[in-house]
């Protein structure tokens, strides 16, 4: 486990920013989703850019084709017995176009991630249409 | 009309082969691997031998400008070759991501990506991504049926014809964001996404396509099938039932390769073990005739018959007749697997060269 956090590197910044967004997820009344990825130079996670997306076409949009992803996703759900959850998850995109180099690197530091971000599980998706169906797995699951 | 050149490699069957621009290298699929000849010369020297596939390499491309060699085999995977300046040639996997064994491939005039088709009612488009640094291949499968045996781009390389076992010849629009440019308008369509398919023809009997060509011009498709037929189609535009489909019928055995050697001439080579020649437009086509000299082989000489060899030939023999009729009287002694343009200048064809299950390459002059 250490070997992985001598990796891959977080900036400040970006652990705050990621607390911040926790915090102030859980209140929000419509979903809220970052991007993040791995720069593959200096080996650091990083927002991908600064915009917070709140509706799933624009995120599946914004996925490249070929590249692994991970995705910080608040869902705010009503559930069948009219309780009310934000669940916080963390979405790894992993489309199948994309090499064993940047799978192995997305790989390693899914844990990282996990434990900087402090969600609550992660889902695997393998394609950006994927994401129109997020409604129904998170609802499935809780 | 010269003789033909003949270059008997070896006493394999030859599954694909390519020539380089300048016609100087010849890269031949021979078993599990490839081979480089080098000419020096009248002859070819075998100079390098590309190792890496552990089935049957089924498909061999050389790259005109950048040299490149695409190789595909029954393994289910496709090398891409880079030459080095020690001389070495650089494999590089691609991940074709199909379950079955691969066919054919090509690189598509621009030399940006390369179509390879498979067993698995897949073809695979590939290209190279820079941010990755990896060939990634997209999958044109709608609406596929069966093994696709022979693909064949268009001169804007975008649009990809391809004949398949299932009876039908597809022209497929294989447009990718950010490697292509938007081609022009034609008579095969306009907007157009990747996998949406342009035209469907079937040939009248329903057997298997052998080979596909696009015309130099790009505006009509003929293809060989396994029922003795040649089909040319002039397509008028997008949506619209073509302006004509030409379906000629050979007394000839079925072809298994075919290339337009103009926008009137088509040359195909098969399963006869010779070339032939097709001329026509979109009012009609016949076949004029082959290519091979009247004699056949040269140097099939004729013996006197006298009395006396002809009772010793029934007894050595067991036949009347001591002319040597165990080798062909065609240049190749089997089936011609693939016939690739040689020589072309000003849009005209003017040397073919064709390869078969006897191991030779022949150059043929027109």
């Amino acid at each position: 486990m250490s070997g992985e956090s001598r990796l891959y590197t977080f900036s400040q910044e970006t652990k705050d920013k990621l607390r911040k967004f926790r915090l102030s997820t859980s209140r929000a009344k419509d979903p809220q989703a970052v991007i993040y990825l791995i720069d593959k130079t200096t080996m650091e996670i990083k927002q991908t850019d600064t915009e917070v997306y709140k509706s799933m076409t624009e995120l599946s949009d914004e996925l490249p084709d070929n590249s692994p992803r991970y995705v910080l996703l608040s869902y705010p759900l009503t559930m069948a017995s009219g309780r009310l959850s934000v669940p916080y998850v963390m979405i790894n995109y992993l489309p199948p176009t994309c090499s064993q180099e940047m799978r192995m690197l997305y790989a390693g530091a899914k844990e990282l991630l996990r434990n900087q971000s402090e969600v609550s599980r992660i889902i695997e998706i393998d394609s950006a249409d994927d994401l129109e169906e997020i409604e129904e797995r998170l609802k499935g699951e809780e | 009309m010269a003789a033909p050149e003949v270059h008997h490699l070896f006493h394999a069957p030859i599954s694909d082969h390519s020539f380089s621009d300048d016609r100087s290298t010849l890269a031949v699929a021979r078993d599990n691997n490839v081979e480089l000849y080098h000419r020096s010369g009248k002859t070819f020297n075998l100079q390098d031998e590309l190792r890496g596939h552990d089935k049957l390499v089924t498909g061999v491309d050389i790259a005109p400008q950048s040299g490149r060699i695409v190789t595909c085999s029954q393994d289910r995977n496709a090398y891409v070759w880079e030459p080095s300046e020690s001389g070495e040639w650089k494999p590089t996997l691609v991940l074709l991501r199909i379950n079955r064994a691969a066919t054919c491939v090509r690189w598509c005039p621009g030399e940006t990506k390369f179509a390879v088709g498979s067993g698995a009612r897949i073809i695979a488009v590939c290209y190279f991504e820079q941010e990755n640094d990896w060939w990634v291949s997209k999958h044109l499968k709608k609406p596929l049926r069966s093994t696709v045996t022979s693909v064949a781009w268009h001169p804007n390389s975008v649009l990809l014809a391809a004949g398949s076992t299932d009876g039908h010849a597809r022209v497929f629009s294989s447009f990718i964001k950010g490697t292509d440019e938007r081609p022009e308008a034609s008579p095969w369509g306009e907007r157009l996404p990747f996998n949406t398919v342009c035209g469907e023809y079937l040939n009248p009997t329903a057997g298997w396509v052998h080979d596909v060509a696009f015309a130099p011009s790009g505006n009509a498709l003929a293809f060989c099938s396994h029922d003795s037929n040649v089909t040319i189609v002039y397509p008028s535009g997008p949506e619209q039932p073509p302006q004509a489909v030409i379906s000629i019928s050979t007394q000839q055995l079925p072809f298994t390769s075919l290339l337009w050697s103009s926008e009137t001439e088509l040359i195909c080579a098969g399963y006869d073990c010779s070339v032939y020649r097709l001329m026509g437009d979109a009012n009609g086509w016949q076949i004029t005739g082959s290519l091979e000299k009247d004699n056949g082989r040269p140097g099939l000489e004729q013996r006197e018959e006298s009395a006396l060899n002809m009772f010793r030939s029934m007894d050595l023999r067991g036949r009347a007749s001591s002319a040597d009729d165990t080798k062909l009287k065609t240049v190749h002694q089997n089936s011609i697997n693939t016939a690739r343009i040689y020589q072309e200048s000003g849009g005209n064809v003017q040397k073919v060269s064709t390869g078969g299950v006897d191991g030779r390459v022949v150059v043929w002059t027109l």
